[in-house]
């Protein structure tokens, strides 16, 4: 069964045409303006023998098309739902733990080098032990202990098993 | 085949050769279930350990750790969603949509089964027709290896059974980051913005690491309090019964011809075979929308031909001296560093060696399906049985640290983290990953092959004046245009009935 215009579904599809669209045109432009900037050799002899600039140029052409389709199917969709794609089913704000699992990853290479791998993967486990624990509605300290040794025996075993130089 | 024979049970009746390969076995089965620890890094770490050891010692470990890390890279593929290996990347369509519906001993009982299968197929097309296979192998030329990677690009968007036009442009996406790095002919920096880190590439692993493994644990993360779809635990089965898996041979019969095959063309790898396996049964399955929901046929396919493809690999190494990729280069340093320089040399001046080989890897095989299905499947269905905090939490950090793994670089764990963010906005939108995957394992090969081939010939027709390059990109044509046009004539036909 095809989906109403009012579907929920089809209404989603419209948003994400539109949204991957746009994306893939941005990237597109934004990698075609450092490609055609860069200088020296990446440009030279391209008509004589296929240079390093051809496939970067084929590919960015392939997404910039891609990303039109992408736009111009979303823009179609619009008007069959009848501009009922105008809100999303659920909204940026559930997206929060996200945003702090990748931030609290994304501090353990810092963490790392300012004090020592154990340490910073431990917090770092302990910061994610209790992000997930508050999703289970767990008290966030024992869910952080948790967390914390996770980690400290994934650090054992690369560090002392597998010998990965974690410092 | 006598001498085969009694090269297996010599090794058997010797403890130490037994012994060797057992260790080989577990410590493969261990670094392969491990994200980040590849099946090339696990060979790599054990070679120096070969120093001392005779030829056919260091082939009996190295051998057991090959097998065994390329069965084991199914296991994070099934259970966490990474895959260890590119040759995983399939297997986790329906081997963890198997999981997630509390058939996680079954998906890897599958997997095990075929890999075995898959692993003895290959076994004997080797023993059988190694010269064979290697004089094709030969025959290809740039066109053709061309060809290949954009037959298997084909392969992955069909596979991926997402949208074409958002499978088109992460596919697009994939490509434009396997060119990122010093291009390899003319020593051109590409898309690098100026970092020192970028002039080497993008590593494949953490790309995968983080499409699949950190995309998933957020995406679990992002799920509604209350609403968080916990992996269910209680599994009905883990072997599962005879009745349920005949249906399954020609599946496996057919993914290990075809890993074999693919397996003996240098470059072309495990990859390209795992995609060609799955969109076959894929193609000649009634129902091939159920491919992707958690079908045991999914996992068969792709795992039979991965393993057979081991087979595959070694025909070149050994017939012509060629590796078909870095595993296998490493297995010909072993044989370098004792002195042995593989080729069809090899055969005429060291027969027992080659016997010692054959019966390496068939008993790797057998102890591989041995200490697998004994120790491993019951120790890591286990893992599935921890509270999801603890399973998001472990994901997570085994993510960064697998990342930093493969080449103890920071640059790497950034990487994963960046491509677990745009593996997650994939997700939310409904954009397939597996073509962003795989377009950046095989761009390289695409782009080298392809540069080489108008270098020479100077004609973009020459890839339609060769036989089996034709043949390729008609196929890839079809697999591509085909289903749009077919779903385009069905709605059309549905409108005018209505």
């Amino acid at each position: 069964m095809s989906p109403t215009p009012g579907d929920p579904t089809d209404r989603r599809e419209v948003l994400n045409d539109l949204t991957s669209g746009s994306i893939c045109l941005a990237l597109a432009a934004g990698l075609a303006a450092v490609h055609f900037s860069q200088a020296g050799r990446l440009h030279e002899n391209f008509g004589a023998e296929p240079g390093p600039a051809m496939l970067p140029q084929l590919l960015l052409c392939v997404l910039g098309l891609a990303g039109l389709g992408l736009l111009l199917r979303g823009l179609v969709g619009i008007r069959r739902a009848r501009g009922a794609a105008s809100r999303r089913e659920d909204d940026g704000i559930g997206l929060w733990p996200v945003v702090c699992a990748l931030v609290v990853v994304s501090l353990f290479l810092p963490m790392k080098a300012a004090i020592g791998a154990a340490l910073a993967l431990v917090a770092v486990g302990a910061a994610l032990g209790s992000l997930a624990g508050w999703k289970e509605e767990r008290p966030p300290m024992r869910s952080a202990l948790e967390g914390a040794a996770v980690a400290a025996v994934l650090f054992v075993v690369f560090r002392f098993m597998l010998f990965v130089p974690l410092r | 085949m006598m001498e085969i024979f009694s090269g297996v049970t010599g090794v058997m009746t010797n403890p130490t050769l037994l012994g060797l390969s057992l260790l080989g076995v577990v410590l493969g089965l261990i670094f392969g279930a491990l994200p980040g620890i590849s099946s090339t890094m696990a060979l790599a770490v054990m070679l120096p350990f070969t120093y001392g050891m005779e030829t056919p010692a260091a082939m009996m470990l190295m051998l057991g750790v090959f097998f065994a890390s390329v069965y084991a890279g199914s296991i994070s593929a099934i259970l966490l969603n990474i895959p260890g290996t590119p040759g995983a990347m399939i297997t986790l369509l329906d081997g963890h949509a198997m999981a997630r519906s509390g058939r996680a001993a079954e998906a890897m009982s599958y997997a095990l089964i075929a890999s075995l299968f898959g692993g003895v197929i290959g076994w004997v097309l080797m023993v059988i027709l190694a010269p064979t296979i290697a004089s094709y192998a030969l025959h290809f030329g740039s066109p053709e290896y061309a060809a290949v990677v954009f037959f298997g690009l084909a392969l992955v968007a069909y596979a991926s059974s997402g949208d074409t036009l958002r499978g088109l442009a992460a596919g697009a996406i994939g490509l434009l980051v396997g060119v990122v790095g010093r291009d390899e002919i003319s020593d051109v920096p590409r898309f690098t913005f100026g970092a020192a880190d970028l002039q080497g590439g993008i590593d494949i692993i953490p790309l995968a690491i983080g499409v699949f493994g950190i995309a998933e644990a957020l995406s679990v993360l992002s799920r509604k309090k209350g609403a968080a779809e916990p992996m269910q635990t209680r599994s009905q089965r883990t072997w599962p019964p005879l009745r349920d898996l005949v249906p399954e041979i020609p599946t496996a019969l057919r993914g290990s011809a075809v890993g074999a095959f693919v397996g003996a063309i240098p470059a072309a790898g495990s990859a390209v075979a795992v995609a060609l396996a799955y969109a076959i049964e894929k193609r000649l399955s009634k129902n091939p929308a159920a491919f992707g929901t958690g079908l045991p046929r999914g996992v068969v396919a792709p795992e039979s031909a991965n393993n057979a493809c081991v087979g595959g690999a070694l025909i070149p190494m050994m017939t012509l001296g060629i590796p078909g990729d870095s595993i296998t280069a490493i297995l010909i340093g072993v044989l370098l560093l004792h002195g042995l320089r593989p080729g069809p040399g090899l055969f005429e001046s060291q027969p027992d060696l080659i016997v010692t080989i054959y019966s390496a890897l068939f008993v790797a095989i057998l102890l591989t399906g041995l200490v697998a299905a004994t120790i491993g499947l019951p120790v890591f269905r286990r893992v599935l049985s921890l509270p999801q905090r603890i399973l998001v939490t472990g994901v997570l950090l085994l993510c960064l640290l697998g990342a930093f793994s493969v080449r103890n670089a920071t640059v790497d764990v950034w990487v994963a983290i960046f491509f677990g963010g745009v593996g997650f906005a994939f997700i939310r939108l409904g954009v397939p990953v597996l073509p962003l995957a795989f377009g950046a394992v095989l761009g390289p090969i695409l782009e080298e092959n392809l540069r080489r081939t108008l270098m020479i010939h100077r004609d973009w027709l020459v890839f339609l004046e060769r036989p089996v390059s034709l043949a390729l990109i008609s196929i890839s044509v079809v697999v591509l245009v085909g289903p749009p046009i077919v779903r385009l004539l069905s709605n059309t036909r549905g409108r005018k009935l209505k």
